[in-house]
């Protein structure tokens, strides 16, 4: 099949899977909690009820603003299917990221600057990760694109272990779990870490969910790479990722900004960096 | 603002444009084959010219621009205030405040300041960067 093709799957398919791993993960956190949760498509009705409710702006910017930030996730998405070089497409994931920080950054209000400036944050202690993963996964692979990393005869995870520690890791700062959940959380009750968010309505949070959603499932796209074995087990990988954070998530309490930081780059640093380190010292 | 102004700031924008639409050409002709020449066990792949890397950085840069024309083409909006702990304020930042008073609120960057001495890190940077640069300089003259 034409790369092209599971691109454009991935701009369809996408949001059902990332709507579909929320309202699982809500239905978890629940029973979690002693609760008995909500329906499994709650996230999917939550979404329509918002594209049904009058939007009320305060700048001609935030919606556009936001908009591309949905746009530039899924073409992330596509093109990292259909075959584009990886460290670009994590360069285009950052800018998608700094869409969010803009659109929030853009209304006046001291909470949506606070939640802006705590995305940054996230941002920068995030990003480099990604980057240096990308370039791990060339090094191991001698190749550059997705399918191509697919069809080596090199299995990634077990030549960078380091790399997948590492990647738990940050995957709980981009999939908004505690403790490292400081500028957006899917809890309701905490309108200060919620400040990301605290000037959108209607359309424009649910365009903040769906690039959400869209995040969720390159992800996992991410971890298929790290199990090149076969597209089942990557995602099975992170299916079994994905519980452990819930798990962290309603176990742990909220850290501060700057441990978060420190933790990650520390991660990045010693367990990424040394791990492709060994490798350039083992001469593979 | 003036045509000269108009000027300098349409060619600085045909300049970027040119230059974002460039990196990949650039890359294929001119970085490419030095990069082969000089490290010759680089894989091919990495230097290959890809037309929807042109494409993507293209709209990137045109998406700040495009998002200025849509606001100015939708002048009128449903207008709401800023939210401010529950209370409207206006875009001077004055808020009303507990008790009828009136409080200013001021927004101040205090990320990374106990992370990252930024003094520090730009004289250091400064300095380490020079002293590479020199020797950089010096080591090709030797070389020669």
């Amino acid at each position: 099949m034409n790369p092209a093709v599971y691109g454009i799957l991935f701009v369809v398919f996408a949001p059902v899977f990332g709507g579909l791993l929320a309202g699982v993960d809500r239905r978890v956190s629940a029973r979690m909690q002693g609760r008995v949760g909500p329906p499994l498509l709650q996230p999917f009705y939550d979404v329509g009820k918002l594209f049904q409710k009058t939007t009320r702006q305060v700048n001609p910017i935030a919606e556009p603003l936001l908009l591309a930030h949905v746009g530039y996730m899924a073409a992330c998405g596509a093109l990292l299917l259909s075959g584009t070089d990886l460290i670009f497409t994590a360069f285009i994931f950052a800018l998608a990221a700094l869409l969010l920080v803009l659109a929030a950054g853009s209304a006046n209000s001291p909470f949506s600057f606070t939640g802006a400036e705590r995305e940054l944050v996230v941002l920068l202690a995030s990003e480099p990760f990604f980057i240096l993963m990308m370039a791990a996964v060339c090094k191991v692979t001698g190749v550059n694109s997705f399918g191509a990393v697919l069809a080596s005869s090199q299995l990634v995870a077990v030549q960078l272990p380091g790399v997948v520690l590492a990647f738990l890791l940050v995957a709980t700062i981009k999939l908004r779990k505690s403790p490292f959940d400081i500028s957006i959380s899917h809890h309701p009750h905490q309108e200060l870490v919620s400040g990301l968010t605290s000037d959108m309505s209607g359309r424009m949070l649910a365009y903040v969910e769906l690039g959400h959603w869209y995040e969720s499932a390159l992800l996992c796209a991410f971890m298929v790479l790290l199990f090149n074995w076969s597209v089942p087990l990557g995602i099975a990988a992170f299916l079994v990722a994905y519980a452990l954070e819930v798990l962290v998530d309603n176990a742990t309490s909220r850290i501060k900004w700057q441990l978060l930081l420190r933790s990650t780059w520390v991660a990045t640093f010693v367990l990424c960096g040394g791990n492709v380190l060994a490798l350039f010292l083992l001469g593979r | 603002m003036s045509r000269y102004e108009w000027f300098t700031e349409g060619a600085m924008a045909v300049g970027v444009l040119l230059a974002a639409g460039g990196v990949g050409v650039i890359s294929d002709l001119v970085v490419g084959p030095y990069a082969l020449a000089a490290f010759s066990a680089t894989p091919r792949v990495f230097l290959a010219l890809d037309p929807v890397l042109l494409i993507v950085m293209l709209s990137t840069v045109l998406l700040l621009p495009f998002i200025t024309l849509f606001s100015w083409l939708r002048p009128t909006y449903d207008h709401a205030d800023f939210y401010a702990s529950g209370r409207s304020a206006n875009v001077g930042h004055v808020m009303g405040a507990a008790l009828g008073g009136i409080k200013k609120v001021t927004l101040r960057n205090y990320y990374l300041d106990g992370v990252i001495n930024g003094g520090l890190l730009f004289r250091a940077g400064t300095v380490t960067c020079g002293a590479v640069l020199v020797a950089m300089v010096t080591a090709g003259m030797v070389v020669r």
